[in-house]
């Protein structure tokens, strides 16, 4: 359990990832927490149980996109390979949780409040912008500045963390 | 190609995948961008997996996954062991590591381990149980979780506790039932799948489920904010209901209340009693819509505890109805148990002898407490709720029996299992009158005004859970009234037809236009269990269905 617990923000985080809405990941979460806890006997103490965990996960995201009959979707060879890279990323993600709230915090309120309705209230770009009283188009903007300012500071502040490791 | 992509395109790109807007066309476009372009690969990569952080920070993950795996299995072998929690000097944000290098011995430790032992071990400390919960901390709000019905969470932090306050920000609530209270005495009950939030003390956040609230006359004001309308009250009690397309219904069931859609500038819309608005995504207007069956719980019993396991009596009760849905001579059997999943409106009847037969259609009645902790009941409202039943089959004998709680008695007549009508012979009125006494009244030849025989003042009282009990033998003419599993009084009477039930209402009379002094005969109160046999009862059974079904 307590592999889990210290592994699920990053289980969570790489399916939600890869599928379009937060009730997907919710529902394919839970599916790969229930294997895991069934499959458990089958995981070696002592091996790389995020990696392992993440497996589970990334067969669970590929039937969802199986099952999923659209044409908006990658091709399976390209999906594999996409899944594979970021479980990859989440794999070694552990600091990622720790950043990205430094990097909230360094938003400003007005930004903050964006993501916060956006994630937080899982309000479309349209209903943010009706609680807002701003047009859908300003919001839309807003929230690629954001999630733009949020990737970079993401990136620079791994990097530094990365530095300040090596140091 | 790619090396004349405009960025900015590739953000819009970005932006349409985000908000789920692309187009087939974008997403070919995309597709084909980041399977050519490595620069626009990575940047793919960091954009989705910044949605799953955000996700994973913001919209708690569901799944009783979590839950599930504190059970304990004594086949699952032992967990392997994980270092043992830093002390919180040495949790503490990374990035603040080269200060904090000069001042703590302990991080100076995890800096030199550069092996991939040292990285499994930080990961295990950034990202324990103990290390989450500060990373989610969040001020406690202005209300107490009061009780909780199998409740289970989608959390990254401990379940809020029954008796304390609960924390601010989202919360997931997975299953069950629970009821909070805010410092100002309004009360909601809250229903599974749900997301709220109490971040103000006279307000709620509803992005979706189901709440029912009570808003003392002293407190002015209680707004409910969902995706598509804000829902203030004006001294009440009404329920919420927003759907997975954010789309929310609102029905008074006292008072009334001022609902607005989401970006509508005109003035409030008032909502009485028993109507019933809705209001939905990119719209502004509220719409009237009809009174839905939306089963709005309206109570939960303190004791969460006893609630998960059931108390002893539910147990006791369980078991004796087991055995009497068995009964051959049970005809319709109903244990008001709400359904899971398909049609809400559905009032199952559960005797075996008559399986698919005889099911109740649910039309007003809310879902509420019954007479153990955990049990539901359906509570009529005494205005326009009802089951409709049908029971076709001719009786040569019968016996009725019923636990309900009367809210009040604001009726001349008060109707428990009537037959529409009152013009064909066998069929049964089972009511009260507006002294409150028993009726076991059947339609008889000779007789116009039918069998009603008022002999005891001692039923139909507010305020209490009754059991009671009507046994019609036709062989010795005899009918017996029961009270808490004791003879309340007997009548003798001729009949000459079978009883038919047939087309009936539980908790109001349809008087299918038959013209009435008393026509309004609507119950204000609870029923959580009535059964219909074909047989007579006799004491010693009345008493002891009594003894298995009382509530302590």
């Amino acid at each position: 359990m307590r592999l889990f617990l210290s592994t699920q923000w990053r289980i969570y985080g790489f399916i939600a990832a890869l599928v379009p809405t937060p009730a997907d990941a919710d529902d394919i979460f839970q599916e790969t927490a229930l294997v895991l806890w069934r499959r458990f006997a089958t995981f070696k103490p002592g091996t790389n149980f995020v990696a392992w965990a993440l497996q589970v996960a990334r067969n669970k995201v590929l039937t969802y996109w199986d099952q999923r009959k659209t044409a908006r979707r990658f091709a399976p060879e390209g999906l594999e390979l996409f899944i594979d890279e970021l479980a990859k990323i989440a794999e070694n993600s552990d600091m990622r949780f720790e950043a990205l709230e430094h990097c909230l915090d360094k938003l400003p309120a007005k930004s903050r409040e964006i993501i916060r309705l956006r994630y937080s209230l899982g309000a479309s770009t349209q209903s943010v912008a009706e609680r807002l009283e701003r047009t859908p188009s300003a919001v839309y903007k807003a929230l690629n500045r954001i999630h733009e300012a949020l990737r970079d500071c993401l990136t620079q502040t791994l990097k530094q963390s990365s530095r300040a490791g090596e140091a | 190609m790619t090396d004349t992509f405009d960025p900015l395109d590739f953000s819009d790109l970005l932006g349409h995948l985000r908000d789920e807007t692309l187009t087939d066309t974008q997403w070919a476009q995309l597709e084909r961008l980041i399977r050519t372009d490595p620069t626009l690969r990575q940047r793919y990569l960091d954009e989705i997996m910044l949605r799953g952080l955000l996700r994973a920070r913001f919209a708690v993950p569901g799944g009783a996954a979590v839950p599930n795996f504190s059970l304990p299995t004594p086949s699952t072998p032992a967990t392997p062991s994980l270092p043992a929690a830093a002390p919180a000097s040495a949790r503490r944000r990374f990035w603040q590591l080269p200060r904090q290098r000069a001042a703590g011995q302990r991080i100076r430790v995890w800096e030199v381990v550069g092996s991939l032992a040292a990285v499994v071990i930080l990961t295990c400390l950034l990202t324990s149980p103990i290390w989450l919960p500060r990373l989610r901390e969040r001020p406690p709000s202005a209300a107490t979780l009061l009780s909780a019905s199998n409740a289970q969470w989608a959390l990254w932090g401990p379940a809020p506790q029954v008796d304390a306050l609960l924390p601010t920000g989202l919360l997931n609530l997975k299953s069950g039932i629970i009821d909070i209270q805010y410092a100002n005495g309004t009360d909601l009950v809250i229903e599974s799948p749900a997301r709220f939030s109490v971040d103000s003390p006279n307000s709620v956040q509803l992005p979706l489920g189901k709440l029912s609230a009570q808003v003392p006359h002293s407190t002015a004001g209680f707004t409910v904010q969902t995706p598509t309308g804000t829902i203030r009250d004006l001294g009440t009690e009404f329920g919420v209901a927003v759907a997975a397309d954010q789309s929310t219904y609102t029905e008074v069931f006292k008072g009334s209340v001022a609902v607005s859609a989401a970006q509508a500038s005109a003035a409030p819309r008032i909502v009485h009693v028993a109507e019933a608005v809705e209001t939905r995504p990119q719209t502004t207007e509220v719409r009237t819509v009809a009174l839905r069956p939306q089963n709005f719980v309206r109570q939960v019993p303190r004791n969460g505890a006893v609630l998960a396991a059931g108390t002893p009596a539910y147990r006791r009760w369980q078991a004796y109805s087991a055995r009497l849905r068995q009964d051959p001579a049970l005809v319709a059997y109903y244990t008001f148990d709400k359904p899971a999943r398909g049609r809400l409106d559905l009032l199952k009847n559960q005797a075996t002898a008559t399986a698919g037969q005889s099911d109740g259609r649910i039309d007003g009645a809310t879902w509420d407490a019954g007479r153990f902790a955990g049990k539901p009941a359906l509570h009529f409202n005494g205005v326009d709720s009802r089951v409709q039943v049908n029971i076709p089959a001719p009786l040569t004998n019968l016996t009725v029996a019923v636990w309900l709680y009367l809210d009040v008695k604001d009726h001349n007549m008060t109707a428990i299992l009537n037959s529409d009508g009152w013009n064909r012979y066998g069929c049964l009125h089972f009511q009260f009158d507006d002294q409150g006494e028993l009726r076991c009244d059947s339609y008889e030849a000779g007789d116009p005004n039918g069998l009603a025989h008022p002999h005891s003042t001692a039923t139909g009282l507010p305020g209490r859970w009754e059991f009671i009990a009507c046994a019609y033998d036709r062989k010795t003419g005899m009918i017996q009234a029961y009270r808490d599993g004791a003879p309340l009084y007997t009548e003798h009477v001729k009949w000459c037809n079978p009883l038919v039930i047939g087309a009936a209402e539980i908790g109001h009379w349809n008087p299918k236009g038959l013209m009435c002094p008393y026509p309004d005969r609507h119950l204000h109160g609870r029923i959580d269990e009535l059964a219909v046999f074909s047989r007579v009862l006799g004491a010693a059974e009345i008493a002891r269905m009594y003894a298995a079904g009382k509530p302590q």
